[in-house]
C-alpha cells in the first residue's frame, strides 16, 4: 500500500486511485456523475499555466478542477 | 402497432449528440453544440413510425436525476414525472461510463426505456468494445449502437422503440439487500399514488430523505398527509437501522447504484485509452502552458476582428436596399397624411434599417464561427485556462463563456449563464453581463476610435485591432474589478467551486452549423431587436416634431441633460442618445448626430463621413471621446438583455440591479477621467 496522497499532488502523467472524495455532498456528487469516485482511477492529464487549475483524466472522461478543490480528493499513486 | 399518438422523451448526458439524434429522427434544425447546457428549451420535433405519430422531446442535457442546475431540474422534472410512451435515454458509447450510470437512473425510475449509444464510429475508431447484449440483459431495456450523424442504426432504433412503445415494460429493480423490507412497505403505500415513476423508485427517494426531493414527491404524486406519516414512521425505522448497522441512510442507494454501474461498466465494457489520440494532440496545443491562453485569445479577438471588418461590405448593401425599398414604397403612401408617413418612413422604418443593417451582418459573422469553436469543443477549454483570474474574485472560468456569447448579443450571454452552476457565480455573472461591449455597441466605438485616433480620416487596420483588444481588456478589467467588490460586500462567505467537464475534440459540422446557428440565434435576436426598434423610432420621430416653445423635444431633453452630461465628461446629447438607445444599442450613434445636426430625421448608416467634423463642431475634445467610449461600455444593457437578465434571474431586483451597476460605475469612471484631466 503506498502513501495516501491529494489529488493535487499527482503531477501531470501520474496515475493514482481514488481513495477517498470529500467535500459537500452536491460537489461529491457533481464528480461521481463525471466518473470520478472512490475506487477509481484518476491521471494528471494537464495543468494551467498559473498552477491554480489542473485538469484530471478519470473514468468518465476529463475534467477541470482547482487546486483548492483536488486537494479534499484523496488517492494512491499507482504505476 | 397501432395505430394512435405516442409522446417520447429523449434525455442524456450534455454533449453526447441528443440534438443530433432529435435532429436525425424529426429532421428539425434544433442547434447543437459540444458542451453542456446547450438545449436551452424543450423543443418538440414529430415523426411518424408505422401507422402513428410520435411526439419527440428533447430534454435538457443533465448528468444524474438529482439536478444541479434549474436548466437539469427541467430536464429531471420530465423524465420522472411527465407521462410519455417511452423515454430515449441517448449516450457516447466512445466513453459509456457516464451514460450508462445515468440509464440505470432512468431505467429505475420508468418502464419503457430505450437506451441509445450513439457516436458508435468514434467508440470503433477508439477501440471501445462494448457488449450491448450484456448491458441490456442486466439492465433489462434495448440498448443500440447508432451514429445519428451518419443516421447508421436509426432504422433498427425505430424498430426498437415501436416495440418499447407497446410494451408494458417494468421499470428496473436493483436489489438494495438490507433495505428490501423497508423499501416493500414503502412501494405498497406508494403504488396506488405512483402513476409515471415506479413505487420503488419513489420508496427509495423517501428512504434517501433528502428534504427537496421528498417535499416534490409528495406535491406531484399529491400524497396525503396521514399517508406522509405512515411513510415517515418507515424512514425514521429506516434511519434507526442505518444507524445500528453502521450504513450510511442517505448515500446507501447511491453508492449502491454507482456499485452496481462500475460492475456493469467493467465486465460490458472494453477500452484501451481513454482519450482519444487525437484530443490528446490538440490539448497539447490548446492545453499547453504556453501555448494555450494566448492562441485562445488570439482566436477570440481574431473572431471579433473579422466580424466586424468582414460585416461592412454586407451592412452597407442592407442599407442600400432599404432606402431603395423606402424609395419604390413611399410614394404608394402618400394618401397618408404628412405626419404619419413621416412617422411610418422617418421613424420606424429608418430606424429599423439602421438597426437591421448594423446588427444583422457582424451577427451572421460571428454567432457561426463561434458555434464552430463550440462544436469543436473548444470553449471548455477556454474556461479552464481562464479560471484562475475568475477564481480570484468568486467566480469561474465558465464566466468566460458567458462574456464570449456576450460579445455578440447580451442576451445569448445572458441566457448562457446557465452554464454555471453555482448561484452567487451566475448572479455576478447576470449583473457583470452588460459590461462586455455587445454587436450593437461596437459601431459607436469603432467610429470613437477610428475617428478620434487618425482626426477624422479613419484609422488603419492595425490601430483598430489595437485598440479593440485594448477595449477588451478594460471591459475584462471592469468585469473582474466589479466582481470583487461584489465578492467583497454582498456575496461574503460564498464557496466557489469549479468543476467542469472537458469533451473529447469532435469535428464540427460546418453545413449544418452555419444554417442553425443563424436561425436559431442571429435571426432570434434580430427579430427582437426590429420589435424594440421600430416603436423607438416612432418615439424619436415624435420627439424631432413635437415643438415646444420653438425648439423640438429632443433638443429640450439635450439642454436639460447637458449640466449633467459635462459633470461626467460628457453632454447632453451623449446622455440623450444612450438613454433613447435603451430599446437597441445599435441606435446611439445615430441619435447622437440627430441631436447634434437638428435634421429630424436619422442620416444613411454609411454617414461617418462628416461625422467628425460635427462632433468637434459639437465642442467634443479627446476626453469627451474617451468618456464615451467608457460609459459605451459601462452602461446599462438595452430593454431586451434587461427582460432577459430578469426572465433568467426571476428577480426583479437582479434585473434592476444589472442595468443600475454598471451606469454606476461608468459614471464614476467618467467622472474620475474628467476630474484627472483637469488636473493634469
Amino acid at each position: 500500500m503506498s502513501r495516501m496522497i491529494s489529488l493535487s499532488e499527482l503531477s501531470i502523467g501520474e496515475v493514482g486511485r481514488v481513495v477517498a472524495v470529500g467535500g459537500e455532498e452536491a460537489f461529491c456528487r457533481r464528480l461521481s456523475e463525471l466518473g470520478l469516485s472512490v475506487a477509481g482511477r484518476v491521471s494528471c492529464y494537464a495543468q494551467a499555466s498559473s498552477g491554480r487549475t489542473a485538469v484530471y483524466l478519470t473514468d468518465g472522461g476529463l475534467i477541470a478542477l482547482r487546486r483548492q478543490d483536488a486537494k479534499l480528493i484523496f488517492c494512491e499513486r499507482e504505476d | 402497432m397501432k395505430k394512435g399518438e405516442y409522446t417520447v422523451l429523449l434525455a442524456g448526458n450534455p454533449n453526447v449528440g441528443k440534438s443530433t439524434l432529435f435532429n436525425a429522427l424529426t429532421g428539425m434544425k434544433q442547434h447543437t453544440g459540444n458542451w453542456s447546457g446547450k438545449t436551452v428549451e424543450n423543443a418538440v420535433g414529430h415523426f411518424s413510425l408505422k401507422d402513428s405519430r410520435v411526439s419527440l422531446v428533447d430534454l435538457p442535457g443533465t448528468y444524474s436525476l438529482v439536478p444541479s442546475s434549474p436548466e437539469e431540474a427541467v430536464a429531471v422534472e420530465q423524465i420522472c414525472y411527465r407521462e410519455a410512451d417511452a423515454v430515449i435515454v441517448v449516450g457516447d458509447a466512445s466513453a459509456p461510463q457516464k451514460s450508462i450510470a445515468f440509464a440505470m437512473q432512468v431505467a429505475e425510475v420508468r418502464p419503457n426505456v430505450l437506451f441509445c449509444l450513439n457516436l458508435a464510429d468514434q467508440a470503433s475508431k477508439q477501440s471501445v468494445k462494448i457488449n450491448s447484449a450484456k448491458l441490456s440483459e442486466a439492465m433489462g431495456i434495448p440498448i443500440l449502437l447508432v451514429t445519428a450523424r451518419k443516421r447508421e442504426g436509426i432504422d433498427e432504433m425505430l424498430n426498437r422503440l415501436a416495440e418499447v412503445c407497446d410494451g408494458k415494460g417494468r421499470a428496473l429493480r436493483l436489489s438494495y439487500v438490507e433495505a428490501e423490507q423497508f423499501l416493500e412497505r414503502c412501494e405498497a403505500l406508494l403504488a396506488p399514488y405512483s402513476k409515471v415513476a415506479s413505487p420503488r423508485w419513489a420508496a427509495i427517494r423517501l428512504l434517501e430523505n433528502d428534504f427537496h426531493q421528498v417535499s416534490e414527491l409528495a406535491e406531484r404524486l399529491a400524497l396525503p398527509a396521514e399517508l406522509l406519516l405512515k411513510l415517515d414512521e418507515i424512514v425514521c425505522e429506516w434511519q434507526a437501522f442505518c444507524k445500528l448497522r453502521g450504513l450510511p441512510a442517505q448515500s446507501f442507494f447511491s453508492n449502491r447504484l454507482q456499485d452496481a454501474t462500475r460492475t456493469l461498466v467493467s465486465e460490458a465494457v472494453e477500452r484501451n485509452e481513454r482519450v482519444s489520440p487525437t484530443t490528446r494532440r490538440l490539448d497539447r496545443v490548446f492545453l499547453g502552458k504556453w501555448t494555450g491562453l494566448p492562441l485562445l485569445a488570439l482566436l477570440i479577438a481574431g473572431l471579433l476582428w473579422l466580424s466586424i471588418t468582414a460585416a461592412n461590405y454586407p451592412s452597407a448593401l442592407l442599407s442600400n436596399l432599404f432606402a431603395f425599398i423606402e424609395q419604390e414604397l413611399r410614394p404608394f403612401t402618400v394618401f397618408l397624411p404628412e405626419w404619419l408617413a413621416g412617422i411610418l418612413w422617418d421613424g420606424a422604418w429608418r430606424l429599423l434599417s439602421w438597426v437591421v443593417a448594423v446588427m444583422l451582418p457582424p451577427m451572421a459573422i460571428f454567432f457561426p464561427l463561434f458555434t464552430l469553436l463550440e462544436d469543436f469543443g473548444l470553449l471548455p477549454r477556454m474556461a479552464f485556462l481562464t479560471d484562475a483570474p475568475f477564481a480570484a474574485v468568486g467566480s469561474s472560468g465558465k464566466q468566460t463563456l458567458t462574456m464570449c456569447m456576450s460579445l455578440g448579443c447580451t442576451c445569448t450571454g445572458v441566457m448562457g449563464t446557465r452554464i454555471i452552476d453555482h448561484p452567487c457565480q451566475r448572479r455576478l455573472a447576470l449583473l457583470t453581463a452588460s459590461f462586455v461591449p455587445c454587436n450593437g455597441r461596437f459601431p459607436l466605438l469603432l467610429a470613437l476610435i477610428s475617428l478620434f485616433t487618425a482626426a477624422g480620416k479613419g484609422a488603419d487596420g492595425v490601430t483598430e485591432l489595437v485598440c479593440l483588444v485594448l477595449l477588451l481588456c478594460f471591459s475584462l478589467t471592469v468585469t473582474l474589478a466589479t466582481s470583487k467588490v461584489l465578492q467583497c460586500t454582498l456575496f461574503r462567505h460564498t464557496q466557489s467551486r469549479f468543476v467542469m467537464e472537458l469533451p473529447p475534440y469532435r469535428p464540427p459540422q460546418v453545413g449544418k452549423v452555419l444554417i442553425r446557428s443563424l436561425l436559431d440565434r442571429t435571426l432570434r435576436i434580430l427579430g427582437r431587436a426590429a420589435a424594440a426598434a421600430a416603436p423607438a423610432g416612432v418615439i424619436l420621430r415624435l420627439l424631432c416634431q413635437v415643438e415646444v416653445s420653438g425648439d423640438n423635444l429632443l433638443h429640450h431633453i439635450t439642454v436639460l441633460l447637458d449640466a449633467l452630461g459635462r459633470f461626467f465628461g460628457m453632454d447632453g446629447a451623449i446622455l440623450t442618445a444612450f438613454l433613447l438607445g435603451i430599446p437597441a444599442n445599435e441606435i446611439v450613434l445615430p441619435v447622437l448626430l440627430l441631436c447634434y445636426t437638428n435634421s429630424g430625421s436619422l442620416a444613411p448608416v454609411d454617414g461617418l463621413t462628416g461625422v467628425y467634423e460635427t462632433l468637434t463642431a459639437a465642442g467634443w475634445t479627446g476626453v469627451t471621446a474617451i468618456c464615451t467610449a467608457i460609459f459605451c461600455v459601462c452602461h446599462f444593457p438595452c430593454l431586451t438583455a434587461i427582460r432577459t437578465i430578469h426572465k433568467e434571474s426571476g428577480s426583479g431586483k437582479v434585473a434592476l440591479a444589472s442595468a443600475l451597476l454598471p451606469t454606476a460605475v461608468g459614471l464614476l469612471l467618467c467622472l474620475l477621467v474628467r476630474i484627472l484631466s483637469q488636473l493634469v
